[in-house]
């Protein structure tokens, strides 16, 4: 068994570089193209500003693409160890609010930035009980993670900041701000924490012994046991990075954005993400790629309103473009996707 | 052995001791989630002492509150059944407040046409409108899920933001169907308003603002009586459980799995579809009127509920009884309620007291485990199966 998980990855990291290379070499110059379409398109016309438009789509993109690069991130560390993990949207929720909390009670936004990872890793930690140690059915317990996440995140705000009146202001996380030419391009340091993490974690999953086992754990949970790999302790460890990397994204909508919470502001950026992981094959680097189609869409959205100006039926498109492109992507029109084999099934030790 | 011993039982008996052993652990749940929620309200400053009465109070203390509550239970009923119709066949309907609000606005844009139509007609019309379009709304990812094995869960999701971006455009600042204002069609012709049954306030004072019973409450008690029959008396149920088992022994057995999905994603839909057209056609709180704001958050809370029910169609009536009444009395807990420095408790305990109950009955497990209970394995309908198409 041991020695056909072996060949099994060593099969898989050959091919794994061609295939890469193919698709990282495709998908960027499809992104150039659009790039380029988009300049001559905003060339015509009086008034053209094709650069500032650019850089402006491109920095909307990268932002609203940070909550489901992270979400996406969490999901690949949780279903590549076996776990679905469809509790994202809460863990996000809960980021959101532990930040913006604490951000608001000490006034200081970097202790809500550190807090909030650590929010997500307690609600990843009912979803790893839940699914791990008493094998509830693991949408049910993801399901529940949502409905108990939105509960505790309304009933703590009202108990915290509404009955109080308190100040619910938790000041904003810094973006770094510079000119291209005379185009003002912005990134928040989120969305840059967001992209490094892509990195650490396509490291961690395929160039450490972590990774490995992580995968094994995910695709034949009873060989890596036979080889001598803790299933349960490696499931453990992936739900609650899930949850850490789920609350980070949390901070987005919260720290990032907008400097406070608002009642489910997470908007089912968590079950995007989701789709984006899928898309992305379950790789970071993929995940990535997917996150800014998605962050595109919504780019594209905000675009189209302030070039034209609010028109309803454009607005209701390209609103629900990203929603549309979910379902599409889950379709399989989008080229083929296998999940890890033995995601989704408890583990039980003979 | 086993099987004659319970044969030679009393029957009577036999039923009671399954009714307990089926009541036994969502009660033990719901006394759980409580206790839990006893906890948070001592921690949070508060006397759980005078919470829990009060709420009780808010719920049932007087004839026009239980008025309420039956009334704020009827459309929850119907889309508990929509989710337990699909989950039988094995799938997870998180799309019930998408497929709520588009037979909503199917039946009002019937039902303001049906003018000169007389109310015996009209009303089974504009009803039988807004269940086709919730019916269609729902095929869909069944259809995605029966031919590309897109995931019901994500589909359905995705699915109810495109409704409410679609309801949102059409019932908008400039949509087409808008009405004088914003967020509504215009209100239905009055020969499509299904009648009251009892109003209580209309009896004591006018101008209030309490929600009279209609009609809708008795047929989604039959609606709940006619699904169980579907699920376990006819051939069609017996098809629908055992892909909801197990998909591939029931292909084996010749069973049309794509077509079984399809019609139990169209049937859930229709039971969301109908629980729209109901609120539409019959709760004056809507003034008669499609409006937007019908079905938020229906789609999760009415999951809960139907874990809660165990996905059993007659046991969702005490369900979405027990989530409706919370959320009535929920006002009265919150006004009732004040800690030390004169603050109130948040109404908003109540979702989390929801949300603790469903931990508590869909997690069976831990009450097992917490109460030293026996483990039982039974069957389980088996959800997660992977997201997409895979070969």
């Amino acid at each position: 068994m041991a020695q056909a998980l072996v060949d099994r990855e060593e099969k898989i990291d050959s091919t794994r570089s061609v295939r890469q290379y193919l698709r990282h070499t495709r998908w960027p110059l499809v992104a150039l193209a659009l790039l380029v379409l988009i300049f001559i398109w905003r060339s015509f016309g009086e008034n053209s500003q094709p650069l500032i438009d650019l850089v402006s789509i491109i920095t909307l993109t990268l932002s609203f693409a940070t909550p489901i690069t992270l979400g996406a991130l969490s999901g690949t560390f949780s279903e590549r160890s076996g776990v679905v993990n469809i509790g994202i949207e809460g863990m996000m929720l809960t980021g959101a609010f532990f930040g913006a909390m604490v951000g608001a009670l000490t006034g200081n936004v970097w202790l809500g930035l550190i807090i909030a990872p650590f929010s997500g890793i307690g609600v990843a930690l009912i979803h790893a009980v839940l699914s791990i140690y008493f094998r509830v059915d693991q949408i049910i317990s993801g399901t529940v993670i949502n409905i108990f996440a939105f509960g505790l995140t309304a009933y703590l705000y009202s108990l915290v900041f509404t009955s109080s009146r308190r100040n619910t202001d938790s000041g904003k996380l810094p973006s770094i701000e510079f000119k291209i030419g005379l185009a003002p391009f912005q990134i928040g340091l989120v969305s840059i924490l967001a992209i490094v993490l892509i990195f650490v974690a396509h490291y961690i999953i395929f160039y450490t012994t972590w990774g490995l086992r992580t995968r094994a754990v995910g695709e034949n949970p009873r060989a890596a046991d036979t080889a001598g790999v803790n299933v349960f302790k490696m499931r453990y460890i992936n739900v609650l990075i899930s949850g850490f990397l789920a609350g980070l994204g949390g901070t987005y909508f919260s720290l990032q954005v907008v400097g406070y919470f608002k009642e489910g502001m997470t908007n089912g950026s968590g079950f995007i993400a989701l789709a984006a992981m899928i898309f992305g094959k379950w790789t970071p680097l993929g995940a990535w790629g997917a996150a800014l189609l998605f962050g595109f869409c919504q780019g594209l959205d905000s675009a189209l309103q302030s070039w034209y100006g609010q028109i309803a039926w454009l607005h209701t498109i390209t609103q629900a473009l990203p929603y549309v492109v979910t379902i599409v992507v889950l379709t399989g029109f989008v080229g083929r996707s296998r999940p890890p084999a033995a995601v989704g099934v408890p583990y039980v030790k003979q | 052995m086993t099987v004659a011993t319970a044969s030679s039982e009393n029957p009577a008996l036999r039923w009671l001791r399954m009714a307990a052993r089926q009541l036994g652990l969502p009660l033990l749940g719901i006394f759980t989630a409580l206790v839990v929620g006893a906890v948070v309200i001592l921690i949070s400053g508060f006397n759980p002492l005078v919470a829990y009465p009060s709420l009780l109070k808010g719920a049932f203390g007087s004839a026009s509150r239980v008025n309420n509550t039956l009334a704020a239970t009827t459309p929850y009923i119907f889309t508990t059944l929509a989710v337990i119709f699909a989950f039988q066949a094995g799938l997870f309907n998180i799309g019930a407040e998408g497929q709520l609000k588009i037979g909503a606005l199917v039946s009002a844009v019937v039902g303001i046409n049906l003018g000169g139509v007389p109310p015996l007609a009209a009303v089974p019309i504009a009803l039988v409108a807004g269940c086709l379009g919730g019916a269609v709304w729902g095929a869909i990812p069944g259809a995605l899920k029966a031919f590309a094995g897109a995931h019901e869960v994500i589909t359905t999701i995705m699915l109810n933001y495109i409704a409410s971006f679609i309801t949102g455009f059409l019932v908008g600042a400039d949509g087409p169907l808008r009405g004088k204002n914003m967020q509504t069609t215009a209100p239905i012709s009055k020969s499509s308003h299904v009648p009251t049954i009892f109003d209580y306030d209309s009896a004591a004072s006018a101008g209030s603002t309490n929600t009279p019973l209609h009609w809708g409450f008795i047929v989604a008690i039959i609606v709940a009586v006619i699904l169980y029959w579907i699920l376990w008396k006819t051939p069609l149920g017996f098809e629908i459980r055992t892909v909801g088992l197990n998909p591939s022994a029931a292909r084996y057995a010749g069973i049309n799995v794509a077509r079984i999905t399809i019609i139990a994603m169209a049937v859930s839909g229709l039971l969301a579809g109908m629980s729209g057209a109901f609120e539409v056609m019959g709760n004056p709180n809507y003034n008669y009127q499609y409006s937007d704001s019908l079905g938020a958050n229906y789609g999760f809370n009415s999951i809960a509920i139907a874990l809660l029910a165990k996905n059993n169609p007659i046991a969702a009536i005490p369900a979405a009884l027990l989530f409706a009444a919370l959320q009535s009395g929920a006002s009265q807990m919150q006004f009732d309620t004040v800690g030390a420095n004169g603050t109130q408790l948040p109404g908003d305990l109540i979702a989390m007291i929801q949300a603790l109950v469903i931990i508590f009955v869909a997690a069976d497990q831990i009450l097992r485990w917490l109460y030293r209970m026996r483990n039982k394995q039974s069957a389980q309908v088996v959800l997660s199966r992977g997201w997409g198409k895979t070969e």
